[in-house]
């Protein structure tokens, strides 16, 4: 009897033994799983889950400052940007058209291009060097290879197609709200408290689609010291900042992730800019309803600010080595909007993550950038800052020689803070941002740059450069067009 | 049925598999004669995370189409929880002689449990 109960106590263990070795393997398989699916989930895809403003989660009020990093790196007044020339976008594309229509010397330009370029001759070479030379060969090599990209094209295309009407008043007209259908003119409404005006703006702007929110007053440094083409303002007499452009609110969201993640070729960013770009118009809407003055300013064309700092001062996030501003929520991944008002608005503080000391030992958007455009090497002094400084030039003349939609992106793409929201990345982030050592962000960027590495920069180049037309990664399988389109029909 | 995988109840399923690994874990160690601490239940919990997080690396970077990542993560990785888990098994058994002869507190604690007795050189009854 007392054998068999030995022998039945001997079972019982050997079945609890079992059990948990079993355990261990299921429990093992499911955590595995739980990675894959964590992997796949849609709702990793940061910034276009929700209107609620679920996505914008990061515990700012732990890392606020009272001013922002840039701040630091001050060494003079800065030089406000006259955006007529020195705006890439404003100059480019006039000398792009002007040369189409054979005009073949400096002497020819109109002003202000003309007095631009002779004081910034290598600005001229590259822009010269991209109308003359590698923008044919573009034309050619899209002929020859553009086949595969015809999705990706028609993509950015449909993402680019809406434009809400620009008015084409002086800011003292435009900004304000207009006499409505009854023949009323709506008398600023009397707001409880800027703190919880900030609380609706947030709530109202998430509402309408931006991940992200943040204000700001308005740093008059930041304004264009000419303005952009549509922007209202004469266009040779120096910008007077309107007295109602007190507080800027900025607004954005990522890029599809998918597409973004097949920069150069298939990712878009008006993907993003359309949607900001809507969505600015909107709360500009909201806000005017409310009798104050508001105004969209929307990049890549219809804004007269030097949007990132802006994004800074409202508390979104650190300007990073490759000049755009890095979120804790997207990273590098955010296109944002402005709108500037006199509504009465509490502003954010800024924020210091732990950007500033990642990019100085990172340097993957350097490396991976095909054009060089981004230095490898300390910060210099610039328009008063000492900042990291992009060679824009030569960043603009790559990406206006992509087969892909305009644009490149790549340093978007590689920058590490560029993740989907799962817990891999951000536990990532935490450790990055919370680290008193500063051992975590060489180890991460060790880690980053053996597990998550793309191809060589040389091979993003177009075939008639000697590159590949290469991606950093596969595109979506909708934008693959041979799966779809019959080329050879 | 992914979506199960990130879902409470997933973990709840999750939690209870660990309470069967950690009761079979005992009766294998108390089969094996090994008094289970407070201290070796720690590094039985880490080196079961670590182990966890290995096959959550390889799965989310599989998910996310980072094959490279992946299996260069998993690789590094699981060396690590391989490494790790001789250490802690050693460490584990050190009560039984099979090493760690360098870590003089396990000895002491070893002494301390003997009988006061001994030390006269008389046997208990």
């Amino acid at each position: 009897m007392a054998d068999k109960r030995a022998k039945n106590v001997l079972n019982r263990r050997a079945f609890l033994k079992t059990t948990g070795a079993a355990g261990a393997v299921v429990g093992g398989a499911g955590v595995s799983m739980f990675g894959l699916a964590a992997g796949k989930d849609p709702n990793s895809y940061t910034g276009l889950e929700s209107s609620q403003g679920s996505a914008q989660n990061f515990n700012r009020e732990r890392f606020a400052v009272d001013q922002p990093h840039y701040v630091r790196d001050q060494v003079s007044q800065p030089d406000r940007i006259d955006a007529r020339t020195e705006v890439v976008f404003s100059r480019f594309y006039k000398l792009l058209q002007i040369w189409k229509q054979g005009t073949t010397t400096l002497a020819d330009l109109p002003e202000p291009m003309q007095s631009y370029y002779r004081t910034h001759t290598t600005e001229f070479e590259a822009d010269l060097h991209y109308v003359t030379k590698l923008y044919p060969l573009l034309r050619k090599d899209h002929k020859r290879y553009g086949d595969s990209l015809t999705l990706a094209g028609a993509w950015s295309d449909a993402m680019s197609s809406v434009w809400p009407k620009w008015d084409s008043d002086p800011p003292e007209v435009a900004d304000f709200p207009k006499v409505d259908q009854h023949g009323e003119l709506q008398a600023p409404l009397k707001m409880k408290h800027p703190t919880k005006t900030s609380k609706l703006i947030k709530k109202v702007a998430h509402q309408m689609g931006s991940t992200l929110v943040g204000i700001t007053k308005l740093n008059p440094d930041w304004v264009y010291r000419y303005p952009m083409k549509r922007s209202g303002f004469p266009q040779n007499e120096p910008i007077e900042v309107p007295a109602h452009w007190q507080y800027a609110i900025v607004v954005g969201l990522p890029m599809s992730w998918d597409p973004f993640l097949a920069n150069p070729n298939y990712g878009t960013s008006f993907d993003a800019y359309s949607r900001s770009r809507v969505l600015a118009f909107r709360l500009a809407a909201f806000i005017k309803k409310l009798g104050y003055a508001a105004r969209p300013h929307v990049p890549g064309t219809d804004y007269d600010l030097v949007v990132p700092p802006i994004v800074i001062d409202a508390g979104l996030g650190e300007q990073g080595r490759h000049s755009i501003v890095v979120t804790p929520e997207l990273g590098s991944n955010f296109r944002p909007a402005v709108v500037t008002t006199n509504l009465p608005l509490a502003p954010d503080k800024p924020i210091e993550f732990g950007v500033q000391n990642f990019c100085k030992s990172c340097k993957i958007c350097a490396e991976n950038c095909p054009s060089g455009a981004i230095s490898t090497g300390d910060k210099v002094v610039s328009r008063g800052y000492r900042r990291y400084q992009l060679d824009i030039s030569k960043c603009h003349n790559f990406w206006g020689s992509n087969l892909g939609p305009v644009g490149c992106r790549l340093c978007v793409t590689s920058c590490p803070y560029s993740r989907k929201s799962n817990w891999l990345h951000r536990t990532a982030l935490t450790l990055s941002s919370n680290d008193p050592t500063g051992m975590v962000d060489p180890a991460l960027t060790w880690l980053q740059k053996r597990f998550f590495e793309g191809p060589e920069a040389s091979k993003y180049y177009m075939p008639s450069l000697g590159g590949e037309n290469a991606s950093y990664r596969e595109p979506p399988w909708w934008l693959v067009a041979e799966d779809f389109i019959d080329f050879k029909g | 049925m992914m979506s199960f995988f990130t879902s409470g109840a997933f973990w709840f399923f999750e939690g209870i598999l660990a309470c069967l690994v950690v009761i079979g874990f005992k009766i294998w160690m108390e089969d094996r004669k090994v008094t289970m601490t407070y201290w070796k239940w720690m590094l039985f919990g880490l080196w079961l995370g670590l182990a966890g997080v290995t096959l959550a690396f390889i799965g989310t970077n599989l998910g996310e189409n980072e094959p490279n990542a992946a299996i260069k993560g998993g690789l590094m990785l699981g060396f690590f929880t391989v490494m790790l888990g001789v250490i802690f098994w050693r460490l584990i058994h050190a009560e039984k002689g099979l090493g760690v002869a360098f870590l003089p507190f396990l000895k002491h604690k070893k002494a301390s449990k003997e009988h006061p007795a001994s030390r006269l050189g008389t046997t208990s009854t």
